[in-house]
């Protein structure tokens, strides 16, 4: 039978929910200021003829999303030139991003108690490095004709590797640039992740006469499902919005095979200013962004379901 | 005989993308061509095409420049005293005067077949259609402020709009560069006046890139970019 709370009890809640706004207030005004506003008011500028010079900005619909379906006109070319490039690196980068921090993961949880701290940190550090820092390291290194990997690679005897100006080196070397720059922060996700697997699990396993491989198949990767697909997510998404290594690195080259999708919108936006165009480009961005991310999750949690 | 590829020594290394925005029209304008000629891109006349043609000839039949330059790396093989010459802007000086870089800095030479000319961009004013009347005195007074202390402007490393503070004494001191710059403005050549013209700028960058790294043919490479640019600009 509920109990009605008593005066004092409901004055404490009050207090309390009203305390817990207090904290969570700056947050929230930063967010809805920076985030929120932004999305809403360029979902209603997508809907508008909005050059930034232009004195009247119409309302024109469905127009700008209607232009980048349509053949031959340089918002489709553009559109859908850069969606292609940003799915190649995707495709490319997510399962690295994944594996390979899965890989340092579960290579620094076998290392002695007193090497993981020092290995996890110097994983982490690039994390901490701004994109223009990290495209500059690797311009540098990557120099075709002075770089210091074609560097050893000649005197080694090898020819020089084109590591910025041909493909399909660009994309490795974007690609790796990323790894590189990134791969602290699944790693130490992974780390977690790992930690969390109930020790007697392992212990019942051997018993049973597992293998290393047995317990790391049937027992670690189901256990870290979770935190997997999570990961593959975030990586994902930040992987759509690649923009600073192709940039900065190769300009979108060799020609346009590295332009991907962010590039020929901050195009649209700041060099054509037609920011109903560019906002329409945005937006449709951010919807693949979201199916993908809803069939990665209901693939992973379909196959649980087969499991059980 | 600057190129000895020995010695991976080279004559001129040949940037594959900036600053190919002025370098590229530079030649186009000293083979007596244009861009845009009677309302239509015109990426693939003569002149322009040979521009493109002389450049990657550079790479590959001069061997005056290495192959596969990627961003900035002339400017390192520069850096590196292994590419004899190089054209930039005020941008880098800095960085050429602070290392141990024995060079000096003279007027763009005559690459082209025709003409001497240098291409040239600009920083600009701009005042809306539906500015306010009674603000325009106040436009009209900094303008006037902009124009009298144009040596500070000039300071930075860019051209000054005016001819006295250009030809003044403290302008020859200002740097090693600009006093070099500044011999050439009577032979500025500027974009063509389209509005939104760095829309077409971009796909012909774009066939520079391709055709100096030897990706795509010169000709397909400036028809391609024609056909995009003219998209561009409708």
């Amino acid at each position: 039978m509920a109990k009605s709370l008593s005066k004092e009890r409901q004055k404490q809640i009050r207090v309390s929910k009203f305390t817990s706004f207090l904290f969570v207030l700056p947050y929230l005004t930063l967010f809805s200021l920076f985030l929120l506003f932004p999305l809403i008011y360029g979902i209603y500028i997508s809907f508008h003829d909005y050059n930034l010079l232009a004195v009247t900005h119409n309302f024109i619909g469905l127009e700008n999303y209607v232009d980048i379906f349509t053949p031959d006109t340089s918002l489709n070319t553009q559109f859908f030139r850069g969606l292609k490039n940003t799915l190649q690196f995707v495709v490319y980068s997510v399962p690295l991003l994944v594996i390979v921090g899965l890989g340092l993961a579960l290579l620094l949880n076998n290392l002695p108690k007193r090497l993981t701290g020092f290995f996890r940190t110097l994983y982490f550090i690039p994390y901490a490095i701004s994109v223009s820092v990290v495209s500059v390291i690797f311009l540098w290194i990557l120099d075709t004709n002075s770089g210091l990997i074609n560097k050893y690679i000649m005197e080694w005897g090898g020819t020089a590797i084109p590591w910025l100006t041909r493909q399909p080196y660009a994309w490795i070397s974007i690609v790796i640039a990323t790894l590189w720059w990134t791969i602290g922060f699944n790693m130490i996700i992974f780390i977690n992740a790992l930690n969390e697997v109930p020790d007697d699990l392992y212990e019942a396993a051997s018993i049973d006469g597992a293998s290393a491989w047995d317990k790391f198949r049937h027992i670690t990767i189901p256990t870290i499902k979770p935190i997997t697909l999570f990961v593959t997510i975030t990586s994902t998404i930040a992987s759509f919005n690649i923009y600073g290594q192709p940039h900065l690195m190769t300009r979108g080259g060799p020609g346009n095979s590295t332009e991907v999708l962010l590039m020929g919108i901050v195009r649209r936006a700041f060099e054509q200013r037609e920011l109903g165009q560019a906002s329409a480009m945005a937006i449709l961005m951010s919807l693949l962004m979201i199916t993908v991310s809803v069939i990665q999750f209901r693939l992973a949690n379909s196959k649980k379901r087969g499991e059980s | 005989m600057l190129t000895n590829e020995e010695e991976n020594v080279y004559g001129y290394a040949v940037p594959t993308l900036w600053p190919q925005q002025f370098i590229f029209p530079t030649i186009v304008a000293q083979n007596g061509g244009s861009l845009y000629e009677d309302g239509e891109v015109n990426f693939t006349s003569p002149e322009v095409v040979e521009a493109l043609q002389f450049q990657v000839d550079l790479i590959n039949e001069y061997n005056v420049s290495p192959s596969d330059i990627q961003q900035d790396g002339e400017v390192t093989l520069f850096l590196q005293g292994r590419s004899a010459m190089h054209f930039n802007g005020p941008w880098m000086l800095e960085q050429f005067e602070n290392s141990e870089l024995n060079f000096g800095v003279a007027p763009v030479p005559q690459l082209g077949t025709v003409q001497e000319a240098v291409f040239a961009n600009s920083h600009n004013f701009v005042i809306p259609e539906k500015a306010d009347e009674a603000k325009l005195d106040g436009v009209v007074d900094f303008l006037l402020y902009v124009q009298e202390n144009a040596l500070a402007w000039a300071n930075s490393g860019q051209a000054p709009a005016m001819k006295a503070t250009y030809e003044s004494e403290a302008f020859q001191n200002v740097n090693i560069q600009s006093p070099q710059v500044a011999k050439q403005f009577e032979i500025a050549v500027f974009n063509p006046k389209v509005e939104n013209w760095s829309q077409a700028v971009n796909p012909l960058m774009e066939a520079v890139n391709s055709a100096l790294l030897g990706q795509k043919d010169v000709e397909q490479a400036l028809e391609d970019a024609e056909q995009e640019a003219s998209q561009a600009l409708e």
